[in-house]
């Protein structure tokens, strides 16, 4: 029985890992730079996820009237009309007043957007926020209703999530398939990097693997240094991709949250929610590609 | 015992498309504890039988067995094992030159994963037998060519091997340094616990030893075979 001790085999890996030099640190960087870009599309999804599951629980119509402001009975008549009407759950009115005070407190770390408006120069309408239940089917039918010009000629323009949230959906499909492209291609790209590597330090060592065979080294005892080499690779840019994937996603959310009107609009995931998952999606894409790398090489050039 | 059957080895030359004999029909039979010297010009095919038996190529045609084990029908994973039967002296040493004598020799042992302990008892006996002893913590280019060759041999040896293998082991020695190595590598064997092979080219040093057994090959055939009262039968 064959029982060789572990800090010998490591210390094996390692010297062969500093031996490579060069092209241990080729590999690392190639491997990080996939990493980060696959760490921010995956960001980047992630986001777009999040927005859109909110936006999907937000279950509101907006409806702005075409007029400043309506006459009591006209809006009484107005607010009976959309209440009775199919699914809707509640009808919430918003007056140009509140309407303007509401976005005052939106934006109250920017309050120079908003300066120039009173209630003399207001630029909102009126508003009804209409609540609904049901499924996506009644909720168009409702939105269908209400863009009726015929039906609702009080209303100017009338939106709702759906319009918004089949865009973004769409949007996370393109960066969803844009994303999947990438990393076959940065998958491909670090097997291929890893490969080449191991098949350098086999051909750098070749002459030690021979008297290793001669002797009779298990082919397992030959191949543990250059597989842990590779590891110890994907570990290292691992690291060095998590470090680089702080600075780039804090970069990105200053970058976003300096415009003031895109802060109040989208939501961002603060990296402290997602730090494990990245971390741990970065190692494990760096055992898989180094795995899949080494082995390769190890059957394709190492003969017992 | 070790045992050629009408062995027959060929390579495929890729660059000129042609088949090349490296062994042609041979018929061997090496009995336990014999020494052997295994002489022949180059390309006489002595290089290609130490592959054959250290199982690193396989017979194109023919049988080799070792101890009653058919080496072409030996299982893949069981090859390392066999191979600790072997003990290989090279030509050029293949000494690691960053590591000392001492760690050469407890390399061999790493290897077959023996214990730290029993490695710290059986390298400096070893290399004691071979007299480097002195030598231990010296790294292999700061040593004579005669001492790289016996530690080349302690390691060879530190797995106690059934079979030494000595492949041209005087290549690059003194004639006085080639007659030492050679006296001590038929010391090795002349217990009869051990068979020893050296493969050479050196026939006049050869002909020191001309009353031990000496197999010369030539375009991959055995030509002559001494020592007919233990290759009678071959």
């Amino acid at each position: 029985m064959r029982r060789y001790s572990f800090s010998y085999l490591m210390s094996r890996s390692l010297k062969g890992f500093s031996r490579n030099g060069l092209m241990s640190v080729a590999s690392v960087l190639i491997l990080t730079s996939c990493m980060l870009i696959s760490g921010n599309f995956g960001l980047i999804i992630y986001n777009l996820y999040v927005n859109l599951h909110s936006l999907n629980e937000l279950n509101e119509i907006v409806c702005m009237c075409s007029y400043e402001k309506l006459p009591d009975e006209q809006y009484s008549q107005l607010y009976d009309r959309l209440t009775a009407l199919p699914h809707v759950e509640s009808v919430e009115y918003t007056s140009r007043e509140e309407a303007l005070q509401r976005m005052r407190e939106k934006y109250a770390q920017h309050p120079q957007l908003l300066d120039r408006f009173n209630d003399e120069n207001n630029p909102f309408f009126e508003v009804y926020t209409i609540t609904y239940s049901g499924s996506d089917r009644d909720a168009t039918n409702l939105l269908f209703t209400l863009k009726n010009k015929n039906e609702f000629p009080e209303f100017r323009a009338v939106s709702d999530r759906i319009e918004t949230a089949n865009t973004l959906e769409k949007l996370k499909n393109t960066i969803l398939w844009i994303f999947g492209g990438f990393m076959i291609i940065l998958v491909f790209i670090s097997v291929v990097i890893i490969m080449n590597t191991v098949r350098m330090a086999i051909s750098a060592r070749r002459e030690e693997i021979e008297i290793m065979r001669y002797i009779g080294a298990t082919g397992w005892f030959i191949s543990f240094p250059f597989m842990m080499e590779s590891f110890i690779t994907g570990l290292i840019s691992a690291a060095i991709a998590f470090v680089l994937q702080i600075i780039t996603y804090d970069y990105m959310i200053r970058l976003l949250t300096s415009d003031a009107a895109a802060a109040g609009m989208i939501t961002i995931v603060p990296f402290a929610q997602v730090w494990y998952f990245v971390l741990l999606g970065f190692i494990v894409l760096g055992f898989v590609t180094s795995y899949i790398g080494a082995k390769i090489s190890l059957s394709k050039y190492i003969k017992v | 015992m070790i045992e050629f059957k009408h062995v027959t080895k060929t390579y495929r030359s890729s660059t000129r498309d042609t088949t090349v004999i490296a062994l042609n029909d041979v018929n061997l039979r090496i009995n336990d504890g014999e020494v052997v010297f295994i002489v022949g010009e180059n390309g006489s095919g002595k290089t290609t039988l130490m592959r054959l038996l250290t199982r690193m190529e396989v017979p194109t045609s023919g049988t080799l067995t070792v101890d009653g084990q058919d080496l072409k029908k030996i299982r893949k994973r069981k090859i390392p094992d066999y191979r600790c039967k072997i003990g290989m002296d090279f030509q050029d040493y293949r000494l690691f030159p960053k590591f000392t004598v001492y760690e050469n020799v407890a390399f061999a042992m790493r290897v077959l994963g023996k214990s730290s302990k029993n490695i710290k008892k059986t390298v400096p006996l070893v290399l004691s037998m071979l007299d480097i002893s002195a030598r231990a913590d010296h790294f292999p280019p700061e040593i004579s060519g005669g001492e790289q060759q016996r530690t080349a041999l302690a390691r060879a040896l530190v797995n106690n091997p059934k079979i030494l293998i000595a492949d041209e082991p005087t290549a690059n020695l003194s004639p006085a340094m080639s007659r030492e190595v050679m006296d001590l590598l038929v010391s090795l064997g002349e217990n009869g616990k051990r068979t020893v092979l050296v493969i050479t080219h050196d026939v006049k040093l050869i002909s020191n030893y001309a009353h031990k057994r000496i197999v010369k090959l030539e375009r991959g055939r055995i030509v002559s075979d001494t020592g007919a009262e233990v290759s009678a039968d071959a």
